[in-house]
């Protein structure tokens, strides 16, 4: 894997990380 | 055997659609009414010992205090509902004696729960106190909505003015006349009827150029100005059969409904990378940090993956939730309505940063509407596809590929 995809792919990880963090924020605030 | 070689290759799809519509019928299997009685307390009311229900449709109750032997009427207590951006909103109002609104409260929702908090931090329920049964509640008249939630503050006023007005006419014999609600074509339903006709012009003519001028349009009015980017509530909303009242939400019917029903039609993408004021956003982000760093296409292929996962488990919170506004996890509330809770802005952040150096990073790995956008437009082609081949005699094959002119 290349440097330029290495960092796309931690963006994304860290992007999915933070939305399911959302996601969780949001039902358990219901 | 040959239905296994046509479900392998859509094994996952076909999980993932009986999954949402399980999901979807247990949720109108399980769906229960309003309960008012567990919003009805003593001691929203100081002394009471009773409520007698004084309205039916919508409920209205008398609080008492009978201790002392003689009955003293503390005030009324009645509920209401009114149509929010996603999802409906129920409220309670408290009364007075004289006919003069105590409080007004939001008790329950389906609406995006960012708008919600947005209207509790004002103080637009507080305003609503000491107003008389016979007012209009009506945003824009009696009523300042709150900035970047209109739709909220309206649905709110809405549930207050219903039970007010109820109250009024069938408790104290009061002549309120039908409220007048005016169809709404104003600023907002004009410009998005015009981005939404620049697009047509300029996918249909292949004009390229066009595309630039709805982008910054959208950025302008569909973002910062409106903040009305089609979000998955809208598309959960819509599942679940939330339809706004068409007089004050003719913006809806034009975009919510107008850009997917061409987007069928057409089998052709409009909303990502024509009026989405948030892909917009990042594409001139791009210009600016040269948008340079990308994956081979085979990483690329795999990695976009994630957004219909993501868009699979988010429709599936909304269905087993029954509120669409719950799993709308795009940051666009928090760019363009400055709404949000903390992990909300480091999302906005990343994405923002991110798409300095991917070009479309949200869109072409997050974005759960893309993924319906996708689905739409693919549907639109194969219906198109059969059409055709059953009109040519024969079978034709939808053309593949994403490309918006």
């Amino acid at each position: 894997m290349k440097g330029s995809e290495r960092i796309v792919f931690g963006l994304v990880l860290l992007a999915v990380v933070l939305i399911l963090t959302t996601l969780y924020t949001e039902v358990k605030g219901m | 055997m040959n239905w296994m070689h046509w479900v392998r290759p859509r094994l996952w799809t076909l999980l993932a659609m009986g999954t949402l519509l399980v999901a979807l019928v247990f949720t109108f299997l399980s769906r229960r009414a309003f309960d008012h009685q567990q919003y009805l307390d003593l001691s929203l009311f100081d002394g009471a010992d009773r409520f007698e229900q004084v309205l039916k449709s919508p409920p209205a109750f008398a609080a008492y205090r009978t201790a002392s032997g003689a009955q003293e009427l503390l005030g009324y207590v009645a509920f209401g509902a009114g149509p929010g951006y996603a999802g409906s909103i129920a409220t309670r109002t408290l009364i007075s004696p004289a006919g003069h609104i105590i409080a007004a409260e939001v008790l329950e929702h389906t609406e995006t729960p960012g708008y919600i908090r947005a209207v509790l931090a004002s103080d637009f329920l507080r305003r609503l106190r000491g107003k008389e049964l016979a007012d209009a509640f009506m945003v824009g008249q009696d009523l300042d909505g709150v900035t970047k939630a209109t739709i909220s503050s309206r649905g709110i006023a809405q549930g207050v003015r219903q039970a007010s007005h109820a109250m009024g006419r069938e408790e104290f014999g009061l002549t309120i006349p039908e409220p007048k609600i005016p169809v709404n074509i104003g600023l907002k339903e004009i410009v998005l009827t015009a981005l939404l006709l620049l697009t047509v012009i300029g996918t249909q003519l292949r004009i390229p150029r066009l595309r630039w001028f709805v982008q910054i349009g959208s950025i302008l009015f569909v973002g910062f100005w409106f903040n009305s980017t089609i979000s998955l509530a809208n598309v959960g909303g819509l599942l679940l059969g939330f339809v706004p009242p068409w007089r004050q939400n003719l913006w809806w019917y034009i975009w919510v409904l107008g850009i997917p029903l061409f987007t069928l039609v057409r089998g052709q993408s409009i909303n990502c990378t024509w009026l989405c004021p948030f892909g917009a956003t990042q594409e001139l982000l791009a210009k600016v940090g040269g948008g340079q760093i990308r994956c081979r296409p085979e990483y690329e292929k795999r990695l976009r993956r994630v957004r219909f996962g993501l868009a699979w488990l988010a429709m599936l919170l909304v269905f087993l939730v029954g509120s669409p506004g719950v799993a709308g996890y795009e940051p666009f509330g928090t760019l363009f309505g400055f709404q949000g809770l903390v992990v909300h802005w480091i999302t906005l952040v990343v994405i923002l940063v991110g798409a300095l150096f991917v070009r479309r990073l949200w869109c072409s790995f997050l974005c759960p509407v893309g993924v319906m956008d996708e689905l739409t437009w693919k549907l639109g082609r194969r219906i198109r596809g059969l059409l055709k081949g059953r009109l040519d005699g024969g079978e034709t094959e939808p053309k593949a590929g994403g490309t918006p002119v």
